[in-house]
């Protein structure tokens, strides 16, 4: 059934229909064939009832001359029956569309560089990963941890590997044919040089610290702008960032394995002051750990230590020193037994 | 100076009679089909037929949208320098006039959209999603929905903003001209047109989402 008509297309242009007769029209429309019919009805309506009547002539010559004023179509194409390519967005014709989405372009890529340039592992309170780089070698991240690596370039000839660590991570770098250098960037003006080797950085808050397991490394420090120092550790050799004396201070050690204890979920003490232990309780399961008393904060411990579970190292310690260890949600109060 | 203004392109259809849909899409129902060997030979004078055709209803029907001759009579300038230089008319399969009223609307809505709400929103996603197309019969109706919204709007203006907005956007006066003619200050014609834009704003806003909403359905 049919009920659109000429005269009622036309009261439809000219806005004089109900909302009924609207509804009828846009079900008519639904008929692909109708909308021609539409357009001729819409075309007349706005010949016999203009808005105002534009100026052909005018507007013709400034047609001609947009059109000569840029490179003319070549005839021989259209000749050669070539397949018009019909852009994908016309509309991007438009300078100032086009310079707009660029502009965007641009300040998403600056916002989110960091993501774009770089692939990202981060570790969440009590979680370990592990993780294999393209170049076949392995690190281990602790808890609260962020791995960066460029995404592009990293094994480009000639290139250094370049990786940077906030937190924790035990690296196990593979020697390439080529002698190229990995390098462990902190964002503590300490980067870390490698050949061929396993050691253990730790780029925190709290400490910066190498300990070299095997192999060999060159540290290179860099205080300020204008001074560097580097400096190449041997295995078992210790070093700490001092921040106070801005000075690195090595140490050998007698068992550099116990600095990477944490893979394996373990804590290794050796007369360890309590207030350390908060510390390292507060970076890898993001507890805050309140000491009540400075007397007690002193006190330090020693021993390896099951840390699968926060709450075993806290009952060990509760019982080794004789304290009241109790956990508000995240807050993790020691405080002494006869308060 | 007037154009015939009035052409029945269609001698059968009588006003009354119940419309027979075009029996196929093709072009040979379209007036204009007989363009078809010169777009082959000389597009520009194809093109140039169809102009001077269409180009006083084209600019009309954008200016009820836009409300400015002078912005109206560029929409329609770009949509023809489009078809040609983009070798769209290649692309028509139903009829030119319809091709053109439709990009005529296509465009004069961003126009209009991007001029209402730029000073709100610095940049709109959703302009990818105004290219040419079939539109649906939901945004047929929406675009007419839209101008005659446009023109409601404007109609209740209050009486002296509304004849400093019509001088300004339709006539394309300067302030000054206007400040002269009213016998008002520059600043109060300043005035009277970010009003008369504020009030088009909050008129038309329920529109934005409805003509939004039907191109997303589309898609």
């Amino acid at each position: 059934m049919n009920q659109i008509t000429k005269a009622l297309l036309l009261d439809y242009h000219a806005g004089r229909v109900t909302a009924l007769q609207r509804k009828l029209i846009e079900n008519w429309l639904q008929d692909a064939r109708n909308r021609s019919t539409y357009y001729d009805t819409l075309y007349e309506w706005e010949s016999t009832h203009p808005q105002y009547v534009a100026d052909v002539t005018t507007g013709l010559d400034r047609f001609r001359r947009r059109l000569s004023g840029s490179q003319p179509a070549t005839t021989a194409l259209i000749q050669d029956e070539a397949i018009p390519v019909r852009p994908l967005f016309p509309k991007f014709r438009s300078g100032w569309l086009a310079a707009a989405c660029v502009a965007l372009l641009l300040f998403g890529g600056w916002l989110f560089r960091t993501s774009i340039l770089y692939k990202t592992y981060t570790t969440h309170s009590g979680q370990l990963q592990k993780l294999l780089l393209p170049d076949g070698s392995r690190v281990v991240l602790n808890a609260n941890s962020i791995l960066r690596l460029p995404r592009f370039g990293w094994l480009r000839d000639n290139s250094q590997r370049d990786v940077f660590l906030t937190g924790e991570a035990e690296f196990n770098v593979v020697h390439l044919t080529d002698h190229r250098r990995f390098v462990v960037h902190t964002n503590r003006q300490l980067d870390i040089e490698v050949l061929g080797t396993e050691f253990v950085v730790l780029a925190r808050q709290r400490a910066t610290r190498v300990v070299l397991l095997r192999g060999k490394v060159k540290l290179h420090y860099q205080p300020d702008q204008q001074s560097e120092k580097t400096l190449t550790m041997r295995p078992g050799q210790k070093v700490t960032l001092n921040n106070h004396k801005r000075a690195l201070e090595l140490t050998n050690s007698s068992s550099p394995t116990d600095f990477s204890a944490w893979k394996n979920r373990q804590y290794v003490f050796h007369d360890t002051p309590l207030t350390e232990i908060g510390q390292m309780i507060q970076d890898d399961f993001g507890l805050k750990v309140i000491i009540k008393e400075p007397s007690l904060a002193e006190r330090q411990v020693s021993g390896t230590y099951d840390v699968t579970h926060v709450d075993e190292l806290l009952s060990a310690l509760e019982e080794l020193l004789a304290i009241r260890i109790t956990r508000q949600r995240d807050r993790i109060i020691f405080s002494q037994l006869n308060k | 100076m007037h154009q015939p203004l009035f052409q029945l392109s269609d001698e059968s259809a009588s006003l009354i009679h119940p419309l027979r849909p075009t029996v196929s899409t093709s072009m040979e129902h379209d007036p204009d089909w007989q363009l078809q060997q010169v777009w082959a030979t000389n597009p520009q004078e194809a093109c140039e037929v169809l102009f001077r055709k269409y180009y006083v209803a084209l600019c009309s029907h954008a200016s009820r949208f836009v409300y400015s001759k002078e912005a109206a009579e560029d929409i329609v300038s770009e949509v023809f320098y489009q078809f040609y230089k983009e070798e769209l008319y290649k692309n028509v399969n139903s009829s030119y006039k319809a091709y053109l009223m439709q990009a005529v609307r296509y465009r004069a809505y961003d126009y209009i959209r991007w001029e209402l709400t730029k000073s709100r929103r610095g940049t709109d996603l959703d302009w990818v999603t105004i290219i040419d197309r079939d539109p649906s019969p939901s945004e047929i109706v929406q675009y007419d929905e839209l101008y005659r919204s446009i023109e409601l709007a404007i109609d209740q203006l209050p009486p002296q903003t509304k004849r400093v907005f019509l001088l300004s956007r339709f006539e394309g006066r300067k302030y000054q001209e206007i400040a002269g003619e009213l016998a008002i200050s520059i600043k109060t014609v300043e005035t009277h047109m970010s009003k008369a834009l504020s009030l088009l704003r909050q008129a038309l806003r329920p529109m934005w989402i409805w003509i939004v909403l039907a191109s997303l359905v589309r898609f």
